[in-house]
C-alpha cells in the first residue's frame, strides 16, 4: 500500500514537472509570435531578456555575488601599458589573431595611412572604444570602414574628393581616454571631422574605469577638471577598485559634461567639425538604448551634433545572431553592416550632420589645395 | 529541551544521532568497500532502492530531455553549459542501469574525467595530485594534529601562490582548488577527527571531485556525513525526481534572475532620484541572490540523479518571518556547516555557564566566523580578500540582530501559530518587516563603501531638496 502511494506520488510529480518544463519551452517559443502582436512587444522583450546570455557577462549589476562571479580577462599582450594618462594603447603593427584586430604603424585600426592628409581628401577621425574598433571582425568590416567605402563610391560632395576614415578607436577606451586621443593623436593627422562614438561603456556604469586605473597607478589626471573631481571625491591610490567606483559614482554627469566640453573646444581649435554618434551594443531588450539615452539631454545642452544609432537593432528579436559570439555584446560583421546602413541613412537625413561630414564648399576647396 | 535558535531544524537529538552515525560516514557507500562496517540491512536497502524500473526510468529520461531543451532555449548559464549538462544527463542514463556496486566508482570516474575535460589537463592533474596528497596525509597513521598541520601547510603554500603568483601554477587552478577544498576540507577533517574510521578513497573522491564543481566554482558547502548518509537512502526514482524538480526550479530562478538584472540595471546611484527608485533598486539588489539559489538548486539536483539524497539548499527565504528564520532558510548548507563546526562546539563548551550565555556566544561566533570565511572565499575565488566596512557591518549587524532575536525567542516562548485573519496579518507583517530589513542590509552589503551606501540612500531626498 505504501509502495503504491509512493509510485503514485512519483508519477504525479513527474507529470507536474514535465508540464512545467513544457510550459517553459512554450514560453520561449512564444517570444517571436508575441513580439509581432500590438500588445505582445513588452512581454516578448521580457522573454528575450530571460533568454539572454549577454546579461551574465554584463557589467551592469553590482551585487556581492556578481563581484564574486565576475570574469577577469587578460589583454595585456596586445597593448602597450605605460604611465601615460591613457594607461594603455594598441601596439603598432599588431596582428591579434584571436580578436582579428590589426593595427598600422601608428597603432591605429586598419591599413597604413600617411601622417599628412593627401590632396583632395576629407579626413574623418573616428574615435571610440571596442564598438568602433571592431571586436572579432576584420578591420574592413567595421562600420567606419564601410562608411568610408560608401563615401568613396558615391563621392557625394565632389567627384574628385576622397574620404579617409582613420580609426583611432581602441578596445576598452572610455570618454576620458577618447578625449586624450582627440587632443594628442588625432590633430597630427589633420582631420576635418571628429566622429566620436559614445556608447554604454563610456557613459554608464563603467564610465570611470579609466579614472580608477589612473588613480590606482598614481598617474597624473592631466586635465584640470579631472584633478578637481578626483580631489573632491577623495579618491586615493590606496583605494581598491570597488571603493573608487563608489567614490566617483556621484561625479558621473559632471565628468561627462566637462569631458564633452573639453572635447568640443579641442575640436574647435582644430577648425574641425564634431559629430557624436550614439552606438548601441548587442544587449537584451532595450538595455543598451536605456544606458546611453540618458546622455542625450547633456549633448543637446552643449549643441553637439548627434547621430543616434540606438535604434539600429530595434525590431530584431534574436539579437544574439548579430553578436561577435554568443553572449558577447559586440556586433559582428552583420551587426556592423546594420550600424553602417543606419549611420549613412541618418547622416543623409540630418542636414547639419551631413554638412559637418561633407564640409562647406569653401572648406572643400581649401582641402583640395 | 528548548530548540537551539539558529539551528531550528536540527535539534539536539538529531545532533546526537548525527554523531552516532559519524562512524558510518567514513566507509564507502558501496557494499564491496567495507562490508563489515555497513549493516547488511542498510546495504540491502540501498541495493533495493537502486533497483531499476523501465517505466519510471523513461519518465525521468523524458524530463531530462525536456530540461535540456529548456536550458538550451533559455541559453541558461554560460557557454558550454549545454554540453556539460548533456554529459551529466548522459552519465545518469548509464549510471542508472549499472549494478549498485559499480555506481559510485562510475560516478567518480566520470567526475575525474570531467575534470580533465572541463579544466584542461594541467589544472586537472594538479588538482588530482593535491587531492591525492591530502588523502594520503589524512589517511596516514600520524597523529591527527600533524595531519592537519600538513594539510594546512599545503594550503598556506598555495595561498602564498594565489596572493603573489610566485608559484609556477596556472592561475586557473586556484579558484577551482578553492571551490573544491576551501570549506569541504574543514568539514571532512572535522568528521575525520570525530570518527574512529580511517579516511577511505571512494568517499573522499566522491565528496571532493564532484563533476558540477568544475563548472560551478561557487558551490554549496555539502556536508560529508550527510552526503554519505543520504546515499540511496530512498528509492532512486523519488530521489532523482526530486532532483529534476529542483533543477527545474533552478532553471526558473536563473531565468528570473536575468529579469532582475535587467530592471536593476537602470539604477546607477546618481540615477536613484526618487523614493520609488530607491525601493526598487534595494529590492532588486536582494533578488540578485536568485542566481545563487538557482545555481545551488541545479547542483544539488544533479547530485540527486546519482543517488545522493541531499537536502534543499535554500527554502523560501523571501518569506522569512524573522532574521533568525532568514538565516535558517537562505543558505541551509552554510547554516548547517556553521552549526557543526562553530555553533555546537561553542554552545556545548559554554552551556554549563548558562543556556543564554551559551547561545549568545555560539551565535556571535557563527557570525564572526561567517564574516571571516567570506573573506577567505573571496581570496580563493578572486585572488584578493579586501576588508571592507560594508561587509564587516553587514555581518556585524546581522549577527547582533540574530543574537537579539535569539534572546527574545528565549524569553518569549514561541506560541503556536493561529489560524485566524489576525494571526495571518501578524505573520504577513513579520514577513514584510524581515524582507525590508534584509533588503536594507543587503543594499549595504552590495555597496562599494559605507559612503556610497549613504549616497544611495539619501540621493533621492537631496535631488528633491
Amino acid at each position: 500500500m505504501k509502495n503504491l502511494g509512493r509510485t503514485k506520488s512519483f508519477w504525479l510529480r513527474a507529470v507536474a514537472t514535465a508540464a512545467t518544463l513544457v510550459a517553459l519551452a512554450a514560453l520561449a517559443g512564444a517570444e517571436a509570435p508575441m513580439y509581432r502582436t500590438p500588445y505582445g512587444r513588452f512581454p516578448a522583450t521580457l522573454i528575450s531578456v530571460m533568454r539572454s546570455r549577454e546579461l551574465l557577462d554584463n557589467p551592469g549589476v553590482a551585487g556581492y555575488y556578481e563581484r564574486l562571479f565576475a570574469k577577469t580577462g587578460g589583454m595585456d599582450q596586445n597593448y602597450i601599458f605605460d604611465r601615460s594618462f591613457r594607461v594603455f594603447r594598441f601596439k603598432p603593427n599588431l596582428t591579434w589573431q584571436h580578436d582579428l584586430v590589426t593595427t598600422n604603424s601608428f597603432g591605429m585600426i586598419g591599413p597604413e595611412c600617411s601622417l599628412r592628409k593627401p590632396p583632395h581628401t576629407r579626413r574623418v577621425a573616428l574615435l571610440g572604444g571596442s564598438l568602433s574598433a571592431g571586436h572579432m571582425i576584420q578591420a574592413n568590416q567595421t562600420f567606419g570602414a564601410l562608411l568610408e567605402s560608401r563615401l568613396n563610391t558615391m563621392r557625394p560632395s565632389a567627384p574628385s574628393q576622397r574620404f579617409e576614415i582613420l580609426n583611432f578607436a581602441c578596445v576598452a577606451y572610455t570618454l576620458t581616454q577618447i578625449l586624450d586621443v582627440a587632443i594628442e593623436d588625432a590633430p597630427r593627422f589633420e582631420p576635418d571631422v571628429y566622429m566620436v562614438d559614445v556608447n554604454e561603456l563610456g557613459v554608464f556604469r563603467q564610465w570611470d574605469r579609466h579614472l580608477v586605473q589612473v588613480v590606482q597607478r598614481g598617474i597624473d589626471p592631466k586635465y584640470q577638471f579631472l584633478r578637481e573631481v578626483l580631489r573632491q571625491s577623495g579618491a586615493s591610490a590606496g583605494d581598491d577598485d570597488l571603493t573608487l567606483y563608489g567614490k566617483l559614482a556621484p561625479y558621473r554627469m559632471q565628468v561627462l559634461r566637462e569631458t564633452l566640453v573639453e572635447l568640443q573646444s579641442a575640436v574647435a581649435r582644430q577648425h574641425a567639425a564634431l559629430i557624436v554618434i550614439l552606438v548601441p551594443s548587442i544587449e537584451a531588450g532595450e538595455l543598451s538604448k536605456r544606458r546611453v539615452q540618458g546622455i542625450r539631454p547633456l549633448l543637446a545642452s552643449l549643441h553637439i551634433t548627434v547621430v543616434d544609432l540606438l535604434d539600429t537593432f530595434e525590431g530584431v528579436l534574436d539579437t544574439a545572431r548579430l553578436a561577435a559570439y554568443r553572449g558577447d555584446v559586440h556586433p559582428n560583421a552583420e551587426g556592423n553592416a546594420m550600424l553602417f546602413r543606419n549611420l549613412y541613412a541618418k547622416l543623409r537625413a540630418q542636414p547639419e550632420a551631413w554638412a559637418a561630414l561633407m564640409g562647406s564648399a569653401a572648406e572643400s576647396a581649401g582641402s583640395t589645395q | 529541551m528548548r530548540p537551539l535558535p539558529i539551528i531550528q531544524p536540527l535539534r539536539r537529538t538529531d545532533a546526537a544521532l548525527a554523531a552516532a552515525s559519524m562512524v558510518s560516514a567514513f566507509v564507502p557507500a558501496t557494499p564491496a568497500g567495507s562490508a563489515s562496517a555497513i549493516p547488511a540491512k542498510a546495504r540491502d536497502a540501498r541495493v533495493f532502492h537502486a533497483t531499476p524500473r523501465l517505466g519510471p526510468f523513461l519518465a525521468l529520461a523524458a524530463q531530462l530531455a525536456l530540461l535540456l531543451l529548456v536550458f538550451s532555449l533559455f541559453n541558461l548559464e554560460r557557454a558550454g553549459f549545454g554540453r556539460f549538462l548533456a554529459v551529466v544527463f548522459g552519465a545518469f542514463l548509464v549510471h542508472y542501469w549499472i549494478p549498485f556496486r559499480f555506481k559510485e566508482p562510475f560516478w567518480v570516474a566520470v567526475s575525474v574525467a570531467g575534470a580533465f575535460w572541463l579544466l584542461g589537463p594541467p589544472v586537472a592533474a594538479l588538482l588530482m595530485a593535491i587531492g591525492a596528497a591530502f588523502f594520503l596525509t589524512l589517511r596516514s597513521a600520524m597523529a591527527l594534529r600533524w595531519r592537519i598541520l600538513l594539510v594546512g601547510a599545503v594550503f598556506t603554500a598555495l595561498a602564498y601562490g594565489r596572493a603573489t603568483g610566485a608559484l609556477a601554477i596556472p592561475s586557473a587552478f586556484y579558484p577551482v582548488f578553492g571551490a573544491i577544498f576551501m570549506f569541504r576540507i574543514i568539514i571532512y577533517v572535522y568528521d575525520l577527527a570525530h570518527s574512529r574510521e580511517r579516511a577511505r578513497l571512494l568517499p573522499f573522491l566522491s565528496y571532493f571531485f564532484v563533476l558540477p564543481n568544475y563548472y560551478f566554482t561557487f558551490f554549496p558547502v555539502i556536508d560529508f556525513q550527510t552526503m554519505r548518509r543520504s546515499y540511496y537512502q530512498r528509492d532512486i526514482h523519488e530521489i532523482a525526481q526530486q532532483g529534476i524538480r529542483w533543477m527545474t526550479r533552478g532553471a526558473i530562478q536563473l531565468a528570473l534572475y536575468r529579469l532582475v538584472v535587467y530592471f536593476n540595471d537602470a539604477y546607477l546611484p546618481d540615477l536613484v532620484t526618487s523614493f520609488h527608485a530607491l525601493v526598487s533598486t534595494m529590492v532588486l539588489t536582494y533578488l540578485l541572490y536568485m542566481n545563487v539559489s538557482g545555481q545551488f538548486h541545479l547542483i544539488v539536483g544533479m547530485l540527486h540523479l546519482f543517488g545522493y539524497d541531499l537536502p534543499e539548499t535554500n527554502r523560501r527565504y523571501l518569506l522569512a518571518r524573522s532574521l533568525t528564520d532568514f538565516w535558517r532558510r537562505v543558505n541551509i548548507y552554510w547554516k548547517d556547516f556553521m552549526v557543526k563546526v562553530v555553533y555546537f562546539p561553542i554552545y556545548f563548551r559554554f552551556r554549563k555557564s548558562g543556556e543564554a550565555r551559551a547561545q549568545v556566544a555560539a551565535t556571535a561566533a557563527v557570525f564572526v566566523v561567517t564574516w571571516a570565511l567570506h573573506l577567505y572565499q573571496s581570496f580563493w575565488l578572486l585572488g584578493k580578500a579586501t576588508l571592507s566596512w560594508p561587509d564587516s557591518l553587514f555581518w556585524a549587524i546581522l549577527g547582533l540582530l540574530v543574537v537579539g532575536n535569539t534572546l527574545y525567542e528565549m524569553r518569549h516562548k514561541r506560541q503556536r501559530r493561529g489560524a485566524g485573519w489576525r494571526a495571518r496579518a501578524i505573520e504577513a507583517a513579520q514577513v514584510l518587516g524581515t524582507f525590508t530589513l534584509i533588503c536594507t542590509l543587503w543594499s549595504l552589503w552590495s555597496s562599494p563603501s559605507v559612503n556610497a551606501w549613504v549616497y544611495l540612500m539619501t540621493h533621492w531626498a537631496r535631488s528633491h531638496g
